[in-house]
């Protein structure tokens, strides 16, 4: 169809009025949006996670744990996670389906029983393994999760970010809101504030050491999670990424727990 | 094969393993066990320590084949029948697209409950390492299964039945009468008799249900009284059991509800057997990041001898979410019909990065003189074990 010069003489004039009348939410969702559009595409990948958990002390201890993730077209991805150390719990592991709407689902493989235990998915806001990031955190950050409102634009250590608040829809969730930096050139979460249920500070997440692969995913080497009232934290390393090594749904079934090392 | 040729067995596989490519780990621990009470037959100890070994090894075998290996080794400063040797697995896997293959020795649990594992067949119950059957004996194995869309689909056949073990006339927490070694079998073909087992299971959203058949040698024996010149003694029977069983679980927010129930047929007679009950939990206690889980099972059974013939199970497990992994689970299983009670306590949590500190307690409450149990009434027990992990 050929635009009558009228209707785009309207288009012209109205366009940037449409971008000013845009509230801070629809700017929030559409940059979470943009944020979840650049990471999409994936297929599967596997990394390697030591987790380093330190108290106000210094005193340190460490897990290894091996992730798989499976991207799930319409719904949110499935994720394996399979321990190797402490050796007390060598072998364990867990799958998580999440949803994008619906409560996410659970299972632990328990290897000395030989035993699948299907658990609650209630439990967001307990610390996963003993350390600073609750279950909630490390699960698969669909932006269905999330109310989202754009907060500022911001300069982040010389970085030009956008400032976001998100608020949990699932009311199980231990956050009343989360601050989210996204720097404006690659969509990549910088920084983020996490925010209890009576509303003060109690986490700081950063981001350190972005690397891109298949040129188009942007991974952080390290996230380092600091727990403001309690003085500990955990950084986690990730290692050997690597991407679309053909994993398929039979990879995340129930049995392949079994199968998991 | 007494148990110190079969150390040595294990002992040549571990060396014939190492040559592989592969991962070894494991456990070695010291384990020390009070008593309350003096012991209530001359024979037996008053407490006992011991020491175990569990080397395990897993190694990938070509694209497709995983090599699972674990042993478990005691030895007990009391109960001769407590120092014992098993291989719990020597099991080759091979998985393709939708079908996996194993053989070898395995261990299989199947289930939901706690208090009771009515369903669970596949493996002898090791009850000289738990009383609530948690323990099992290595099963020779041959299975296969299929996962498809529909559910997956497991078949086993199993030659070679494993006798359950029991304490020996030191040890405490035996029966009355001494247990023969020997053991009867209603099957002519004894301990070679080859049973089978199939298992069906699907989950749909927050269902999972599974239904299995077993046709074989029971795993729960009978006990015959036998007289011989040295006295009364009694001799494990085993009869041949055809079993069908369900598995329920229904997950709801904090809500797990769980159901287990087995239909059996014995000589002619039919007999069934359930268990129901929920875990209902509370995430991050008073602000802190401690979970508290309320457990609760109704138990029922349609044998007079069972331990479970009416019984209401309610316990609290207690997991701490800390660096330690600090867990504590008590558990109150009540007859209702004639007031006897078992209190079971499991409380873990980790010394430093490589040991653990575990705390076992049992005890005996209300014994009836007819019941089964009787002869446990003076064997209330705590035990420690610190093991070490690599």
């Amino acid at each position: 169809m050929k635009l009558s010069p009228l209707i785009f003489s309207t288009l012209l004039i109205c366009s940037p009025l449409t971008a000013f009348s845009q509230s801070a939410e629809e700017r929030g969702l559409e940059i979470a949006q943009e944020a979840d559009q650049r990471d999409n595409g994936f297929q599967d990948v596997i990394v390697d996670l030591k987790m380093e958990l330190s108290n106000r002390h210094g005193q340190k201890s460490i897990r290894q744990i091996k992730t798989k993730t499976l991207e799930v077209e319409g719904d949110g991805d499935k994720a394996m996670s399979i321990f190797s150390e402490p050796r007390d719990v060598k072998g364990t592991a867990m799958l998580t389906y999440t949803h994008k709407t619906k409560s996410d689902d659970q299972w632990l493989y328990l290897p000395a029983l030989k035993r699948i235990k299907r658990i609650s998915s209630s439990n967001k806001s307990g610390p996963f393994m003993g350390s600073e990031f609750a279950y909630e955190d490390l699960s698969s950050q669909e932006v269905e999760k999330y109310q989202h409102k754009w907060l500022r634009d911001e300069t982040l250590n010389g970085v030009e970010t956008y400032v976001l608040e998100r608020i949990p829809v699932d009311k199980k969730s231990g956050y009343r809101r989360q601050v989210i930096w996204l720097d404006k050139e690659h969509y990549r979460m910088q920084k983020m504030d996490f925010y209890d249920r009576k509303n003060s500070l109690i986490k700081t997440l950063t981001a350190s050491g972005y690397q891109l692969y298949l040129n188009q995913f942007w991974r952080a080497d390290e996230l380092q999670m600091k727990n403001h009232p309690s003085g500990k934290s955990t950084l986690l390393h990730f290692s050997n990424y690597r991407f679309k090594t053909g994993l398929k749904a039979k990879d995340f079934s129930r049995n392949s727990l079994k199968r998991a090392r | 094969m007494n148990r110190w040729q079969k150390t040595g067995v294990l002992l040549l596989g571990c060396l014939t393993l190492s040559s592989a490519q592969g991962e070894w780990f494991g456990q070695v621990g010291l384990e020390q066990r009070l008593f309350f009470d003096s012991p209530q037959f001359a024979a037996q100890d008053q407490h006992n320590n011991s020491l175990y070994l569990q080397p395990q090894f897993s190694s990938p075998v070509g694209d497709n084949g995983l090599l699972d290996f674990s042993a478990f080794v005691r030895l007990d400063s009391s109960d001769e029948n407590r120092s014992h040797a098993d291989l719990r697995e020597l099991l080759y896997s091979w998985s393709g697209d939708s079908i996996e293959l194993k053989a070898g020795v395995g261990k299989v649990f199947w289930g939901v409950t706690e208090a009771v594992h009515l369903v669970d067949i596949i493996n002898q119950t090791d009850t000289l390492e738990s009383l609530r059957g948690d323990a099992k004996l290595g099963q020779p194995m041959l299975a296969l299964s299929l996962e498809r869309d529909w559910g997956l689909l497991d078949a086993y056949l199993l030659p070679g039945f494993r006798k359950r073990t029991f304490a020996s006339e030191k040890g405490r927490l035996r029966a009355e009468l001494p247990i023969s070694e020997k053991a009867r079998y209603q099957s002519s073909d004894g301990a070679q008799h080859l049973d089978y087992a199939l298992r069906y299971a699907t989950s749909l959203d927050e269902w999972e249900i599974a239904l299995s058949y077993f046709n074989g040698t029971d795993r729960t024996p009978q006990f015959l009284p036998q007289f011989s010149p040295t006295g009364l003694s009694l001799i494990p029977y085993y009869a041949q059991l055809q079993q069908v069983g369900l598995e329920l679980q229904w997950v709801q927010e904090a809500w797990l509800w769980k159901l287990e129930a087995v239909k059996r047929q014995q000589n002619q007679s039919d007999s069934h057997a359930s268990a129901l009950g929920f875990e209902y939990s509370w995430y991050g206690l008073f602000e802190s990041a401690t979970d508290l889980t309320l457990i609760s099972e109704w138990l029922q059974d349609s044998r007079e001898q069972s331990l479970f013939g009416n019984d209401l199970m309610a316990g609290v497990r207690l997991t701490l979410n800390d660096e330690a992994s600090s867990q504590l689970l008590f558990l109150l299983t009540h007859d209702l019909d004639n007031g006897e009670a078992l209190l079971t306590l499991q409380g873990s949590r980790r010394l430093g990065e490589a040991f653990t500190l575990s705390l076992e307690g049992s005890a005996f409450i209300n014994l009836d003189k007819g019941s089964p149990l009787y002869s446990l009434r003076r064997d209330d027990v705590v035990s420690a074990a610190l093991a070490w992990h690599f």
